[in-house]
């Protein structure tokens, strides 16, 4: 049965010469030739006459020199090529940018510095932090009144809270 | 006759039966006549045989199919059922041999 040249009669690749190369069990045999390389029934196939000097399992490449002797079609078809799957590129920035960035922002930081020295007070709070103050702008001392204010109102009210919580303990 | 179902005249073309009617009834509670064109017959076969895989759409509808969606893929798809195709095939290659 092996090399046995035969017509496929079922399925998309019907009206093709195709080749045994393979007898799988009493119903399936392994095709190749004219056909794509696959599993057939054997009741797909009508027997030729020719046969062809092929061993069991041969390639896909033996089978085609033996099919192209006798003149037959033979099935090839060009993989495609895939092109190169993108890979996913991560947003963040290299070593070196980060750097440079860092370095950039300090001149950046330097230069207002500078720029607003000339004209414009420096003042440090509590926690050591600078900000930048303009002595000029009006609104400024009432600001500073109010949060004075503020301040005195809290500590009343923390005294307050004590003495209230002094007088509950003394009648327990 | 030809005054409607529900006393109003439609349009001439729809008084003849190459439409087909479809009763709807509307969320309104109504119910009013739909023309739809009516379906081609089935694909055939020389032998008489109904085709497989082929589908019986209006041409709208079967523009908007895929070319592998209106046949089967094999020689004489769409054209011959697969018994006539084999038996075609079989004698095809008698002749030859």
């Amino acid at each position: 049965m092996i090399g046995q040249v035969c017509v496929k009669v079922a399925g998309r690749d019907a009206g093709k010469k195709c080749v045994v190369v393979d007898v799988l069990d009493d119903i399936f045999v392994l095709i190749d030739g004219g056909t794509r390389r696959r599993k057939c029934n054997v009741s797909h196939l009508v027997l030729l006459k020719e046969k062809l000097d092929i061993k069991k399992g041969c390639s896909h490449d033996d089978v085609v020199s033996a099919f192209k002797k006798l003149g037959f079609d033979v099935w090839n078809t060009k993989p495609k090529k895939s092109a190169p799957r993108p890979k996913a590129v991560r947003k963040g920035k290299s070593k070196a940018e980060k750097e440079a960035q860092i370095v950039a922002k300090k001149e950046l930081h330097k230069k207002m510095a500078e720029a607003k020295a000339k004209n414009v007070k420096v003042k440090s709070d509590e926690r050591g932090l600078e900000h930048h103050v303009n002595p000029d702008e009006p609104k400024l001392k009432e600001r500073e009144a109010v949060k004075e204010e503020n301040a005195d109102r809290q500590e009343k009210k923390v005294e307050e809270i004590k003495q209230v919580r002094t007088k509950k303990n003394q009648r327990f | 006759m030809g005054v409607g179902f529900f006393g109003f005249m439609p349009e001439g073309r729809k008084r003849s039966r190459s439409f087909r009617r479809i009763y709807v009834k509307t969320p309104g509670g109504r119910t009013v006549i739909h023309y739809k064109r009516r379906k081609p017959g089935r694909a055939k076969c020389g032998c008489g045989a109904v085709l497989m895989g082929a589908p019986r759409g209006i041409p709208s509808v079967m523009r908007k199919l895929s070319k592998t969606e209106k046949r089967p893929e094999r020689p004489f798809g769409g054209v011959l059922c697969s018994k006539c195709m084999r038996a075609k095939i079989k004698s095809d290659c008698m002749a030859s041999k």
